[in-house]
Protein backbone atom coordinates (compact mmCIF):
# COMPACT_ATOMS: atom_id res chain seq x y z
CA UNK A 1 0.00 0.00 0.00
CA UNK A 2 1.59 3.47 -0.94
CA UNK A 3 0.58 4.75 2.44
CA UNK A 4 2.94 1.88 3.83
CA UNK A 5 5.76 3.62 1.89
CA UNK A 6 4.83 7.30 3.25
CA UNK A 7 2.76 8.31 0.78
CA UNK A 8 1.13 11.59 2.23
CA UNK A 9 -1.13 12.45 -0.40
CA UNK A 10 -3.12 9.10 -0.37
CA UNK A 11 -2.79 9.75 3.05
CA UNK A 12 -4.69 13.35 3.04
CA UNK A 13 -6.89 12.01 0.73
CA UNK A 14 -8.47 9.19 3.01
CA UNK A 15 -8.22 11.57 5.94
CA UNK A 16 -10.82 13.43 3.74
CA UNK A 17 -13.02 11.04 2.75
CA UNK A 18 -13.12 9.49 6.47
CA UNK A 19 -12.83 12.19 8.88
CA UNK A 20 -16.34 13.08 9.57
CA UNK A 21 -17.08 9.39 9.69
CA UNK A 22 -14.54 8.75 12.01
CA UNK A 23 -14.98 11.54 14.46
CA UNK A 24 -18.60 11.29 14.83
CA UNK A 25 -18.23 7.36 14.62
CA UNK A 26 -15.99 8.34 17.82
CA UNK A 27 -17.90 10.83 19.07
CA UNK A 28 -20.80 7.99 19.25
CA UNK A 29 -18.64 5.53 20.78
CA UNK A 30 -17.33 8.02 23.66
CA UNK A 31 -20.09 10.71 23.92
CA UNK A 32 -17.92 13.50 24.37
CA UNK A 33 -16.71 15.94 21.40
CA UNK A 34 -13.58 17.55 22.13
CA UNK A 35 -12.34 14.05 23.27
CA UNK A 36 -13.63 12.57 19.44
CA UNK A 37 -12.00 15.59 18.41
CA UNK A 38 -8.31 14.60 19.65
CA UNK A 39 -9.30 10.44 19.39
CA UNK A 40 -10.24 10.96 15.82
CA UNK A 41 -6.25 12.54 15.38
CA UNK A 42 -5.23 9.69 17.27
CA UNK A 43 -6.85 7.10 14.99
CA UNK A 44 -5.73 8.77 11.76
CA UNK A 45 -2.36 8.68 13.25
CA UNK A 46 -2.17 5.47 13.89
CA UNK A 47 -3.44 4.69 10.55
CA UNK A 48 -0.93 6.55 9.02
CA UNK A 49 1.94 4.66 11.13
CA UNK A 50 0.06 1.54 10.47
CA UNK A 51 -0.24 1.58 6.98
CA UNK A 52 1.89 -1.59 6.43
CA UNK A 53 -0.19 -3.85 8.63
CA UNK A 54 -3.44 -2.84 6.21
CA UNK A 55 -4.40 -6.05 4.24
CA UNK A 56 -4.91 -5.10 0.51
CA UNK A 57 -7.58 -7.95 -0.04
CA UNK A 58 -9.42 -6.01 2.87
CA UNK A 59 -11.75 -3.45 2.74
CA UNK A 60 -10.00 0.10 3.59
CA UNK A 61 -13.21 1.47 5.20
CA UNK A 62 -13.78 -1.38 7.55
CA UNK A 63 -9.72 -1.22 8.10
CA UNK A 64 -9.89 2.49 9.23
CA UNK A 65 -13.16 2.44 11.45
CA UNK A 66 -11.91 -0.25 13.13
CA UNK A 67 -8.84 1.67 14.60
CA UNK A 68 -11.12 4.47 15.36
CA UNK A 69 -12.89 1.75 17.06
CA UNK A 70 -10.10 0.81 18.92
CA UNK A 71 -8.70 3.73 19.59
CA UNK A 72 -12.05 4.98 21.63
CA UNK A 73 -12.11 1.52 23.41
CA UNK A 74 -8.83 2.10 24.27
CA UNK A 75 -10.01 5.55 26.13
CA UNK A 76 -12.88 3.80 27.14
CA UNK A 77 -11.14 2.09 29.01
CA UNK A 78 -8.48 4.12 30.90
CA UNK A 79 -11.52 6.27 31.24
CA UNK A 80 -13.55 3.94 32.99
CA UNK A 81 -11.99 4.57 36.66
CA UNK A 82 -12.92 8.59 36.19
CA UNK A 83 -16.74 8.09 35.13
CA UNK A 84 -19.26 10.03 36.60
CA UNK A 85 -22.38 9.59 36.26
CA UNK A 86 -23.39 13.30 35.52
CA UNK A 87 -20.38 12.51 32.56
CA UNK A 88 -22.80 9.44 31.25
CA UNK A 89 -26.05 11.37 31.14
CA UNK A 90 -24.34 13.32 28.18
CA UNK A 91 -26.06 15.93 25.80
CA UNK A 92 -25.32 16.26 22.43
CA UNK A 93 -22.29 18.42 23.25
CA UNK A 94 -24.47 20.78 20.76
CA UNK A 95 -26.84 23.41 21.44
CA UNK A 96 -29.08 22.82 19.38
CA UNK A 97 -31.19 25.81 18.06
CA UNK A 98 -34.50 24.78 18.95
CA UNK A 99 -33.56 23.46 22.68
CA UNK A 100 -33.69 26.68 24.31
CA UNK A 101 -36.67 28.60 22.74
CA UNK A 102 -38.98 28.01 25.69
CA UNK A 103 -42.84 28.21 25.17
CA UNK A 104 -42.16 29.51 21.30
CA UNK A 105 -41.07 26.05 20.10
CA UNK A 106 -43.51 23.85 18.59
CA UNK A 107 -44.57 20.82 20.69
CA UNK A 108 -43.78 18.41 18.13
CA UNK A 109 -39.85 19.64 17.68
CA UNK A 110 -39.37 19.66 21.75
CA UNK A 111 -40.77 15.66 21.42
CA UNK A 112 -38.38 14.77 18.68
CA UNK A 113 -35.49 16.72 20.47
CA UNK A 114 -36.70 14.84 23.69
CA UNK A 115 -36.58 11.56 21.75
CA UNK A 116 -32.91 11.85 20.34
CA UNK A 117 -31.76 12.78 23.47
CA UNK A 118 -33.47 9.77 24.46
CA UNK A 119 -31.51 7.50 21.73
CA UNK A 120 -27.85 9.03 22.85
CA UNK A 121 -28.94 8.58 26.32
CA UNK A 122 -29.16 5.12 25.83
CA UNK A 123 -26.75 4.10 24.11
CA UNK A 124 -24.53 6.11 25.92
CA UNK A 125 -25.86 3.98 29.21
CA UNK A 126 -25.21 0.89 27.16
CA UNK A 127 -22.33 -1.79 27.72
CA UNK A 128 -19.93 -0.46 25.16
CA UNK A 129 -19.83 -3.64 23.26
CA UNK A 130 -23.63 -3.32 22.36
CA UNK A 131 -23.16 0.46 22.00
CA UNK A 132 -20.64 -0.40 19.39
CA UNK A 133 -22.63 -2.98 17.56
CA UNK A 134 -25.64 -0.70 17.24
CA UNK A 135 -23.47 2.07 15.66
CA UNK A 136 -21.69 0.14 13.30
CA UNK A 137 -24.94 -1.44 11.88
CA UNK A 138 -27.60 1.35 12.49
CA UNK A 139 -25.28 4.71 12.11
CA UNK A 140 -22.63 3.73 10.06
CA UNK A 141 -24.83 1.63 8.06
CA UNK A 142 -22.11 -1.23 7.35
CA UNK A 143 -22.85 -4.53 6.48
CA UNK A 144 -22.50 -8.09 8.37
CA UNK A 145 -19.15 -8.51 6.47
CA UNK A 146 -17.79 -5.10 7.03
CA UNK A 147 -18.83 -5.49 10.45
CA UNK A 148 -16.90 -8.84 10.98
CA UNK A 149 -13.70 -7.40 8.94
CA UNK A 150 -13.86 -4.42 11.92
CA UNK A 151 -14.93 -6.74 15.00
CA UNK A 152 -12.53 -9.23 14.05
CA UNK A 153 -15.15 -11.91 14.38
CA UNK A 154 -17.09 -14.53 12.60
CA UNK A 155 -20.41 -12.88 10.94
CA UNK A 156 -22.35 -15.63 12.98
CA UNK A 157 -20.69 -13.50 16.03
CA UNK A 158 -21.50 -10.28 14.69
CA UNK A 159 -25.35 -11.26 14.29
CA UNK A 160 -25.55 -12.54 17.93
CA UNK A 161 -23.89 -10.07 19.15
CA UNK A 162 -26.26 -7.10 16.83
CA UNK A 163 -29.78 -9.13 17.81
CA UNK A 164 -28.27 -9.34 21.87
CA UNK A 165 -27.21 -5.86 21.85
CA UNK A 166 -30.43 -4.59 19.99
CA UNK A 167 -32.31 -6.23 22.44
CA UNK A 168 -30.62 -4.65 25.23
CA UNK A 169 -30.98 -0.85 23.82
CA UNK A 170 -34.54 -1.52 23.27
CA UNK A 171 -35.07 -2.48 27.11
CA UNK A 172 -33.45 0.11 28.06
CA UNK A 173 -34.73 2.71 26.04
CA UNK A 174 -38.28 1.51 27.26
CA UNK A 175 -37.42 1.87 30.54
CA UNK A 176 -36.35 5.28 29.75
CA UNK A 177 -39.30 5.98 28.20
CA UNK A 178 -41.37 4.88 31.11
CA UNK A 179 -38.87 6.97 33.36
CA UNK A 180 -37.12 4.16 35.58
CA UNK A 181 -33.77 5.14 34.00
CA UNK A 182 -31.45 3.57 36.44
CA UNK A 183 -27.51 4.96 34.86
CA UNK A 184 -25.80 3.14 33.16
CA UNK A 185 -26.03 -0.60 32.27
CA UNK A 186 -21.79 -0.95 32.32
CA UNK B 1 -43.99 -18.32 20.87
CA UNK B 2 -44.32 -16.49 24.11
CA UNK B 3 -43.59 -12.90 24.46
CA UNK B 4 -39.63 -12.88 25.71
CA UNK B 5 -39.16 -15.31 23.06
CA UNK B 6 -41.19 -12.83 20.20
CA UNK B 7 -39.39 -9.98 21.45
CA UNK B 8 -35.78 -11.85 20.94
CA UNK B 9 -37.07 -11.79 17.25
CA UNK B 10 -37.03 -8.08 16.49
CA UNK B 11 -33.89 -7.90 15.10
CA UNK B 12 -33.91 -10.93 13.43
CA UNK B 13 -37.35 -9.55 11.36
CA UNK B 14 -35.92 -6.05 11.21
CA UNK B 15 -32.67 -8.26 9.18
CA UNK B 16 -35.51 -10.23 7.19
CA UNK B 17 -33.32 -13.14 9.15
CA UNK B 18 -36.27 -15.43 10.07
CA UNK B 19 -37.65 -18.11 8.21
CA UNK B 20 -41.15 -17.66 6.79
CA UNK B 21 -42.58 -20.12 9.31
CA UNK B 22 -41.08 -17.90 12.52
CA UNK B 23 -42.01 -14.72 10.60
CA UNK B 24 -45.83 -16.08 10.17
CA UNK B 25 -45.67 -16.77 14.04
CA UNK B 26 -44.31 -13.38 15.04
CA UNK B 27 -46.81 -12.06 12.93
CA UNK B 28 -49.34 -13.96 14.52
CA UNK B 29 -48.51 -13.23 17.70
CA UNK B 30 -47.97 -9.62 17.56
CA UNK B 31 -51.92 -9.90 15.85
CA UNK B 32 -52.77 -11.06 19.20
CA UNK B 33 -50.92 -9.38 21.78
CA UNK B 34 -50.81 -5.51 22.17
CA UNK B 35 -48.14 -5.00 24.49
CA UNK B 36 -44.97 -7.02 21.77
CA UNK B 37 -46.95 -4.56 19.46
CA UNK B 38 -46.07 -1.55 21.26
CA UNK B 39 -42.88 -3.17 22.11
CA UNK B 40 -41.52 -3.64 18.81
CA UNK B 41 -43.46 -0.17 17.38
CA UNK B 42 -40.32 1.47 20.28
CA UNK B 43 -38.06 -0.94 19.40
CA UNK B 44 -38.28 0.19 15.51
CA UNK B 45 -38.33 4.07 17.16
CA UNK B 46 -35.36 3.52 18.86
CA UNK B 47 -33.36 1.90 16.07
CA UNK B 48 -34.48 4.45 13.75
CA UNK B 49 -33.36 7.19 16.12
CA UNK B 50 -29.69 5.98 16.31
CA UNK B 51 -29.86 5.65 12.35
CA UNK B 52 -30.99 9.31 12.29
CA UNK B 53 -28.62 10.83 14.77
CA UNK B 54 -26.86 13.67 13.39
CA UNK B 55 -23.57 13.82 12.07
CA UNK B 56 -21.51 16.69 13.19
CA UNK B 57 -19.35 18.47 11.06
CA UNK B 58 -15.60 18.42 11.87
CA UNK B 59 -13.83 21.36 12.17
CA UNK B 60 -11.51 22.59 9.36
CA UNK B 61 -9.05 22.55 12.03
CA UNK B 62 -9.02 19.35 12.28
CA UNK B 63 -7.46 18.40 9.22
CA UNK B 64 -4.53 19.99 9.48
CA UNK B 65 -3.81 19.58 13.06
CA UNK B 66 -3.69 15.77 11.45
CA UNK B 67 -1.40 16.38 8.84
CA UNK B 68 0.58 18.95 10.61
CA UNK B 69 0.87 16.03 13.46
CA UNK B 70 2.05 13.59 10.51
CA UNK B 71 4.38 15.50 8.59
CA UNK B 72 5.82 17.41 11.57
CA UNK B 73 5.07 21.02 11.06
CA UNK B 74 4.63 20.88 7.22
CA UNK B 75 1.23 20.57 6.06
CA UNK B 76 0.73 19.41 2.36
CA UNK B 77 -0.77 22.04 -0.23
CA UNK B 78 -3.58 20.48 -2.52
CA UNK B 79 -2.42 20.75 -5.96
CA UNK B 80 -4.00 23.47 -6.85
CA UNK B 81 -6.70 24.23 -9.71
CA UNK B 82 -5.17 24.85 -13.53
CA UNK B 83 -6.24 25.07 -16.57
CA UNK B 84 -4.64 22.29 -19.14
CA UNK B 85 -2.67 24.70 -20.70
CA UNK B 86 -0.73 25.45 -17.03
CA UNK B 87 -0.46 22.40 -15.75
CA UNK B 88 2.34 21.43 -17.61
CA UNK B 89 4.43 24.37 -15.69
CA UNK B 90 2.43 23.11 -12.88
CA UNK B 91 3.95 19.50 -13.45
CA UNK B 92 7.54 20.80 -14.36
CA UNK B 93 8.13 22.21 -11.06
CA UNK B 94 6.61 18.97 -9.07
CA UNK B 95 10.01 16.73 -10.55
CA UNK B 96 12.19 17.34 -7.93
CA UNK B 97 15.07 15.29 -6.65
CA UNK B 98 13.28 14.80 -2.83
CA UNK B 99 10.45 13.70 -4.76
CA UNK B 100 12.75 10.42 -6.20
CA UNK B 101 14.12 9.52 -3.13
CA UNK B 102 11.65 7.18 -2.02
CA UNK B 103 11.53 5.22 -5.10
CA UNK B 104 15.23 5.53 -5.57
CA UNK B 105 15.34 4.15 -1.98
CA UNK B 106 13.25 0.74 -3.44
CA UNK B 107 15.47 0.87 -6.23
CA UNK B 108 18.85 0.65 -4.30
CA UNK B 109 17.57 -2.28 -2.13
CA UNK B 110 16.79 -3.96 -5.04
CA UNK B 111 19.56 -2.89 -6.83
CA UNK B 112 22.39 -3.94 -4.27
CA UNK B 113 20.91 -7.45 -3.96
CA UNK B 114 20.36 -7.37 -8.01
CA UNK B 115 23.69 -6.42 -8.59
CA UNK B 116 25.64 -8.53 -5.78
CA UNK B 117 23.77 -11.44 -7.48
CA UNK B 118 24.83 -10.53 -11.26
CA UNK B 119 28.07 -9.79 -10.66
CA UNK B 120 28.96 -11.52 -7.12
CA UNK B 121 31.34 -9.50 -5.37
CA UNK B 122 31.25 -6.29 -7.62
CA UNK B 123 30.41 -4.12 -4.41
CA UNK B 124 33.11 -2.87 -2.62
CA UNK B 125 32.91 -3.86 0.66
CA UNK B 126 32.76 0.26 1.93
CA UNK B 127 30.07 1.32 -0.88
CA UNK B 128 27.92 -1.79 0.72
CA UNK B 129 28.90 -0.39 4.33
CA UNK B 130 28.09 2.95 3.51
CA UNK B 131 25.00 1.80 1.81
CA UNK B 132 23.92 -0.29 4.86
CA UNK B 133 24.70 2.73 7.38
CA UNK B 134 22.84 4.77 5.26
CA UNK B 135 19.57 2.27 5.25
CA UNK B 136 19.86 2.28 9.22
CA UNK B 137 20.28 5.79 9.59
CA UNK B 138 16.92 6.04 7.95
CA UNK B 139 15.57 2.79 9.43
CA UNK B 140 16.23 4.56 12.93
CA UNK B 141 14.77 7.56 12.55
CA UNK B 142 10.89 6.13 11.27
CA UNK B 143 11.64 3.81 14.23
CA UNK B 144 11.96 6.94 16.52
CA UNK B 145 9.11 8.54 15.10
CA UNK B 146 6.75 5.61 15.88
CA UNK B 147 8.06 5.83 19.66
CA UNK B 148 8.03 9.74 19.71
CA UNK B 149 4.39 9.51 18.85
CA UNK B 150 3.58 6.01 21.04
CA UNK B 151 5.13 8.22 23.94
CA UNK B 152 2.87 11.56 22.83
CA UNK B 153 0.28 9.34 22.67
CA UNK B 154 0.22 8.09 26.02
CA UNK B 155 0.98 11.70 27.45
CA UNK B 156 -2.10 12.71 25.98
CA UNK B 157 -3.87 9.44 27.72
CA UNK B 158 -2.84 10.35 30.81
CA UNK B 159 -3.13 14.28 30.42
CA UNK B 160 -6.88 13.29 29.41
CA UNK B 161 -7.27 10.97 32.87
CA UNK B 162 -5.82 14.31 34.72
CA UNK B 163 -8.50 16.67 33.23
CA UNK B 164 -11.12 14.27 33.51
CA UNK B 165 -10.14 13.87 37.37
CA UNK B 166 -9.91 17.70 37.28
CA UNK B 167 -13.85 17.84 36.09
CA UNK B 168 -14.78 15.84 38.87
CA UNK B 169 -13.30 17.29 41.15
CA UNK B 170 -15.12 20.74 40.11
CA UNK B 171 -18.51 18.89 40.51
CA UNK B 172 -17.77 18.00 43.76
CA UNK B 173 -15.80 21.54 45.52
CA UNK B 174 -15.87 25.24 45.22
CA UNK B 175 -12.11 25.33 45.46
CA UNK B 176 -10.60 27.51 42.90
CA UNK B 177 -7.59 25.51 43.21
CA UNK B 178 -9.51 23.09 41.03
CA UNK B 179 -9.42 25.67 38.13
CA UNK B 180 -5.71 26.36 38.57
CA UNK B 181 -5.22 22.80 38.35
CA UNK B 182 -6.88 22.61 34.88
CA UNK B 183 -5.14 25.41 33.68
CA UNK B 184 -1.87 24.09 34.52
CA UNK B 185 -2.79 20.82 33.08
CA UNK B 186 -4.03 23.11 29.68
CA UNK B 187 -0.37 24.82 29.54
CA UNK B 188 1.03 21.44 30.19
CA UNK B 189 -0.73 20.27 27.43
CA UNK B 190 0.36 23.32 24.64
CA UNK B 191 4.24 22.79 25.81
CA UNK B 192 3.87 19.39 26.09
CA UNK B 193 2.04 19.12 21.92
CA UNK B 194 4.69 21.74 20.85
CA UNK B 195 8.13 20.07 22.67
CA UNK B 196 7.07 16.80 21.09
CA UNK B 197 6.07 18.24 17.81
CA UNK B 198 9.34 19.96 17.53
CA UNK B 199 11.20 16.40 18.25
CA UNK B 200 9.31 14.83 16.13
CA UNK B 201 9.84 17.17 13.94
CA UNK B 202 14.06 17.05 14.06
CA UNK B 203 13.76 13.53 13.74
CA UNK B 204 11.62 13.22 10.88
CA UNK B 205 14.05 15.63 9.25
CA UNK B 206 17.23 13.92 9.72
CA UNK B 207 15.10 10.75 8.07
CA UNK B 208 14.54 13.23 4.78
CA UNK B 209 17.97 13.99 5.42
CA UNK B 210 19.48 10.77 4.86
CA UNK B 211 16.74 9.89 2.69
CA UNK B 212 17.97 12.48 0.31
CA UNK B 213 21.66 11.10 0.97
CA UNK B 214 20.36 7.66 -0.20
CA UNK B 215 18.77 9.39 -3.17
CA UNK B 216 21.41 11.62 -3.99
CA UNK B 217 21.54 12.17 -8.05
CA UNK B 218 24.61 12.52 -10.28
CA UNK B 219 26.24 15.83 -10.14
CA UNK B 220 25.70 16.56 -13.90
CA UNK B 221 21.79 16.38 -12.75
CA UNK B 222 19.07 19.11 -11.85
CA UNK B 223 15.35 18.82 -12.26
CA UNK B 224 15.89 20.49 -15.59
CA UNK B 225 17.65 18.06 -17.18
CA UNK B 226 15.93 15.38 -15.21
CA UNK B 227 12.53 16.71 -17.38
CA UNK B 228 15.15 16.93 -20.61
CA UNK B 229 15.15 13.24 -20.13
CA UNK B 230 12.05 12.55 -19.14
CA UNK B 231 10.49 14.25 -22.35
CA UNK B 232 13.42 12.80 -24.62
CA UNK B 233 12.97 9.09 -23.69
CA UNK B 234 10.11 7.18 -25.37
CA UNK B 235 9.27 5.57 -21.62
CA UNK B 236 8.62 7.84 -18.90
CA UNK B 237 7.67 6.20 -15.35
CA UNK B 238 4.93 7.67 -12.48
CA UNK B 239 6.37 7.71 -8.87
CA UNK B 240 3.92 8.20 -6.45
CA UNK B 241 6.35 9.28 -3.58
CA UNK B 242 6.96 9.87 -0.17
CA UNK B 243 4.99 13.20 0.15
CA UNK B 244 2.30 11.57 -2.30
CA UNK B 245 3.40 13.69 -4.97
CA UNK B 246 3.09 12.02 -8.25
CA UNK B 247 6.59 12.56 -10.69
CA UNK B 248 7.91 12.12 -14.23
CA UNK B 249 11.00 9.73 -13.45
CA UNK B 250 13.40 9.53 -16.31
CA UNK B 251 13.79 6.19 -18.39
CA UNK B 252 17.15 4.75 -16.11
CA UNK B 253 14.95 4.73 -13.07
CA UNK B 254 14.33 1.16 -11.74
CA UNK B 255 10.85 -0.25 -12.23
CA UNK B 256 10.25 -0.90 -8.83
CA UNK B 257 9.18 2.17 -8.46
CA UNK B 258 6.55 2.12 -10.91
CA UNK B 259 5.02 -0.77 -8.85
CA UNK B 260 3.99 1.57 -6.05
CA UNK B 261 1.47 3.19 -8.32
CA UNK B 262 0.82 -0.09 -10.38
CA UNK B 263 0.23 -1.66 -6.89
CA UNK B 264 -2.14 1.18 -5.66
CA UNK B 265 -3.89 0.59 -8.73
CA UNK B 266 -4.49 -3.05 -8.81
CA UNK B 267 -4.99 -3.58 -5.15
CA UNK B 268 -7.91 -4.93 -4.36
CA UNK B 269 -9.80 -2.03 -3.21
CA UNK B 270 -11.97 0.25 -4.98
CA UNK B 271 -11.36 3.20 -2.86
CA UNK B 272 -8.15 3.23 -3.24
CA UNK B 273 -7.94 2.46 -6.99
CA UNK B 274 -10.48 5.97 -7.11
CA UNK B 275 -7.43 7.89 -5.20
CA UNK B 276 -4.84 6.47 -7.91
CA UNK B 277 -7.50 7.27 -11.04
CA UNK B 278 -8.54 10.80 -9.94
CA UNK B 279 -4.83 11.42 -8.66
CA UNK B 280 -3.37 10.81 -12.07
CA UNK B 281 -6.36 12.47 -14.13
CA UNK B 282 -6.17 15.56 -12.31
CA UNK B 283 -2.41 16.05 -11.76
CA UNK B 284 -0.60 14.23 -14.30
CA UNK B 285 -0.34 14.62 -17.93
CA UNK B 286 2.81 13.13 -20.13
CA UNK B 287 5.19 14.45 -22.37
CA UNK B 288 4.70 12.48 -25.75
CA UNK B 289 7.55 11.83 -27.50
CA UNK B 290 8.08 13.68 -30.98
CA UNK B 291 5.65 15.46 -30.30
CA UNK B 292 6.92 18.51 -27.53
CA UNK B 293 4.28 20.73 -27.90
CA UNK B 294 1.02 18.27 -27.38
CA UNK B 295 0.00 17.32 -24.45
CA UNK B 296 -2.12 14.68 -23.39
CA UNK B 297 -3.34 13.14 -20.49
CA UNK B 298 -2.93 9.74 -19.56
CA UNK B 299 -4.30 6.75 -17.42
CA UNK B 300 -3.26 3.59 -15.61
CA UNK B 301 -3.83 0.91 -18.39
CA UNK B 302 -1.98 3.35 -21.14
CA UNK B 303 0.98 3.83 -18.86
CA UNK B 304 1.22 -0.17 -18.26
CA UNK B 305 0.65 -0.45 -22.21
CA UNK B 306 3.35 2.11 -22.97
CA UNK B 307 5.36 -0.30 -19.86
CA UNK B 308 5.25 -3.21 -22.50
CA UNK B 309 7.32 -2.83 -25.35
CA UNK B 310 7.20 -5.53 -28.58
CA UNK B 311 10.47 -6.72 -27.37
CA UNK B 312 11.91 -9.63 -27.01
CA UNK B 313 12.85 -11.21 -23.35
CA UNK B 314 16.18 -11.16 -24.39
CA UNK B 315 16.31 -7.99 -25.77
CA UNK B 316 14.59 -6.73 -22.97
CA UNK B 317 16.68 -8.08 -20.28
CA UNK B 318 19.84 -7.03 -22.13
CA UNK B 319 18.25 -3.58 -21.86
CA UNK B 320 17.39 -4.03 -18.07
CA UNK B 321 21.05 -5.18 -17.35
CA UNK B 322 22.04 -1.91 -19.38
CA UNK B 323 20.03 0.06 -16.95
CA UNK B 324 21.17 -1.41 -13.64
CA UNK B 325 25.05 -0.98 -15.01
CA UNK B 326 24.05 2.34 -15.92
CA UNK B 327 22.47 3.68 -12.62
CA UNK B 328 24.77 1.89 -10.68
CA UNK B 329 27.68 3.86 -12.27
CA UNK B 330 25.84 7.05 -11.58
CA UNK B 331 25.42 5.90 -8.00
CA UNK B 332 29.12 5.21 -7.13
CA UNK B 333 29.71 8.24 -8.52
CA UNK B 334 27.10 10.11 -5.97
CA UNK B 335 27.65 7.83 -3.17
CA UNK B 336 31.89 8.53 -3.52
CA UNK B 337 30.65 12.30 -3.91
CA UNK B 338 28.32 12.01 -0.66
CA UNK B 339 30.78 10.36 1.58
Amino acid sequence: MAIAAGDRRLFAELLKRYQDRVVNLVYRLVGDWDAALDLGQEAFLRIYRRASSYRPEGNAKSWILAVAMNVARDYLRSRRRILYLDRIDVGDGFMSPGLNRGPATPPEILEREESRRRVRQVLQALPSSARTILLLRDFEGLSYEEMAEVLGCEMGTVKSRLHRGRRQFEELFRRWELGETEGSAE
Amino acid sequence: MNCEQIRSCFSPLMEDELSSKARAAVRQHLEECRECRDRLQRFQKGIAGVASLSRHPVPRTFRAAVLERVEGTTVPQPAPSVTPVQRRTVRRRTVRWPSLAAGVLIGLAVTLAYVEVRWGGAIAGSQRDSLVLAKRLQDLSVHQETRLGEFQRLLMGQGERLRGIARGLESQTNDPRVAELEQVLAALKVEMVNSLDGLNHRVHELGQETRTVLAMPPSELDGATEIAMAEETSKAYVLIDSNGSLSLIPDWAHPEVVDELISLYEMDNPETKDIALEMLDNHFDLQRPGDPGGEFKVGLPEIFASQAPALSPEEQERRRVERYRDLWQKRQHSLTKSY
